[in-house]
C-alpha cells in the first residue's frame, strides 16, 4: 500500500471535473449561438464518468480501489428549441429560429457541483499527502 | 549431601547476629522494597499503556485522550524509573569508592 | 537474544498503518467517483479482524513463535486485510441516482486521517521509548 500514489486516485478526479467544467462552460458560453460549422444551432455538451483504475501497477491494490476518467464527451442530439423571432437573421420561413436546447440555470447548477466534487479532491489529496508526511515522521 | 542447606540458613543466621550485637531491623520499608515496588508500578503503566493502545486501534475503547494519557504516564513513569535507577548506581559506586 | 526489543505495540501498530492507508484509498475512490453513474460507494471495515488477532484467534497464516516474522515482521498481525463491501445504503446523496454523499466521505476521510496520524505517532513513541532506554536515559 503505497500512500504517495493515493494521490493519484485524486488526481484521475481532478482532470475528470476540469473535463466538465470545460464542457459547463462552453455550453455556457454558447447559449444563444445558432449556427456552428457543423451546421444547425450548438448542441449541448455533457461528458460521462467511468471509473479506471488509478494506478499503473494493479497487482497490489484491491479492485474496489477506482480513480475515475471521462468515458466520452457526448453531444446532445434532441431537437432543437424553437424560438418564434422572424426579425432573427437565421429565422426559417415561419419565423421560428432553432436555439441551443441549453438551460442557464442547470448549468450553473452542475457547474457548482462540478466545482465542488472538485474541491472535495483537493481535501482528499492534501490528505494524502498529510498522512505521508507524518509517516516520514515515525522515529524522528 | 545430608540435607545441609548452607544457602537457606543465612537469613536466619544474620537475624541472630544482628539480634546478638543489637542492631535495628528497620521498620517500615527497606529501599530495597521501595525500588521494587516503584519497578513494578513502572511495569504495570507500561502494560496498560499497550492495551490502552490496543483498545483504541481495535475500537474496543473510542476515547483517544485515554490512551494518550495512558502512553504519557507510562513515559514519564519509565523516564522517572530511569533516573532514580541512575542515580542509584551512582550512589552505590560512590560508596564503593569509600575507604574504610 | 532471543528477546524481542521491537516487542509491545510495534508489529501491531505497523499493521494499522497499513489498514488505514488501505482504507484511506478506499474513501479516495468514494470521492473521485461520487459522479460516475452507477457508481456505488465501497465501505472497508478491519477492527473486528484486528481484536481478534490481537487476542489471538485470528485463523490465518499464524505463527507458532511470536518471533518468528511474517512478510513485516508482524507476526501474528500479518494475515489481517480487512475486509470491503458496497453495502446498499438508502441513503440517495444528493438525489443524482449516485448514492455517494460526497460530505459524508468527507468526514470518513477526516477521521481516517486522525487516527491514521495517531497510529504513526504511537508508534513513534514506542521507538522514542527503546532508544531512551538505549541511551539508558543520558
Amino acid at each position: 500500500m503505497n500512500i504517495l500514489s493515493t494521490m493519484n486516485i485524486g488526481s484521475s478526479a481532478l482532470s475528470a471535473q476540469s473535463t466538465r467544467l470545460n464542457a459547463i462552460s462552453s455550453n455556457l458560453a454558447n447559449v444563444n449561438t445558432t449556427e456552428t460549422p457543423e451546421g444547425g444551432p450548438y448542441r449541448k455538451k455533457s461528458v460521462v464518468f467511468r471509473s479506471a483504475p488509478a494506478f499503473e501497477n494493479e497487482l497490489t491494490t484491491r479492485e474496489e480501489i477506482q480513480g475515475v476518467r471521462v468515458d466520452r464527451i457526448i453531444s446532445d442530439d434532441s431537437d432543437p428549441k424553437r424560438v418564434y423571432d422572424p426579425s432573427h437573421p437565421d429565422a426559417g420561413e415561419n419565423g421560428y429560429v432553432e436555439m441551443p436546447n441549453i438551460n442557464v440555470v442547470e448549468e450553473m447548477t452542475d457547474m457548482m457541483t462540478a466545482a465542488r466534487a472538485y474541491e472535495a479532491n483537493v481535501t482528499s489529496i492534501k490528505s494524502s499527502q498529510r498522512m505521508a508526511m507524518k509517516a516520514l515522521e515515525i522515529g524522528r | 549431601m545430608s540435607g545441609i542447606d548452607p544457602i537457606g540458613q543465612m537469613p536466619g543466621l544474620i537475624q541472630q547476629q544482628t539480634a546478638q550485637n543489637g542492631v535495628r531491623e528497620p521498620d517500615g520499608e527497606t529501599f530495597a522494597q521501595t525500588l521494587t515496588q516503584a519497578v513494578a508500578r513502572t511495569e504495570g503503566l507500561q502494560d496498560k499503556a499497550k492495551q490502552a493502545v490496543q483498545a483504541f486501534n481495535t475500537g474496543e475503547s473510542q476515547s483517544l485522550h485515554d490512551t494518550m494519557v495512558a502512553m504519557e504516564k507510562a513515559d514519564i513513569s519509565l523516564r522517572f524509573m530511569t533516573q532514580v535507577r541512575n542515580k542509584a548506581v551512582d550512589a552505590y559506586k560512590q560508596i564503593m569508592r569509600m575507604q574504610v | 537474544m532471543s528477546a524481542d526489543i521491537f516487542g509491545g505495540n510495534a508489529g501491531f501498530l505497523h499493521k494499522v498503518l497499513d489498514l488505514r492507508g488501505e482504507k484511506h484509498q478506499v474513501i479516495a475512490s468514494n470521492i473521485a467517483n461520487a459522479d460516475t453513474p452507477g457508481y456505488s460507494p465501497a465501505r472497508m471495515s478491519f477492527q473486528e479482524e484486528l481484536k481478534q488477532a490481537a487476542e489471538g484467534n485470528h485463523m490465518g497464516m499464524s505463527t507458532t513463535d511470536p518471533a518468528h516474522m511474517g512478510t513485516h515482521g508482524n507476526g501474528r498481525f500479518d494475515a489481517v486485510t480487512g475486509s470491503i463491501s458496497r453495502p446498499l445504503e438508502n441513503s440517495e446523496g444528493i438525489g443524482d441516482g449516485n448514492p455517494v454523499s460526497v460530505d459524508q466521505e468527507m468526514v470518513r476521510i477526516s477521521e481516517n486521517q486522525i487516527r491514521y496520524e495517531a497510529a504513526a505517532q504511537m508508534l513513534s513513541r514506542h521507538f522514542d521509548k527503546i532508544k531512551f532506554v538505549i541511551r539508558s536515559g543520558k
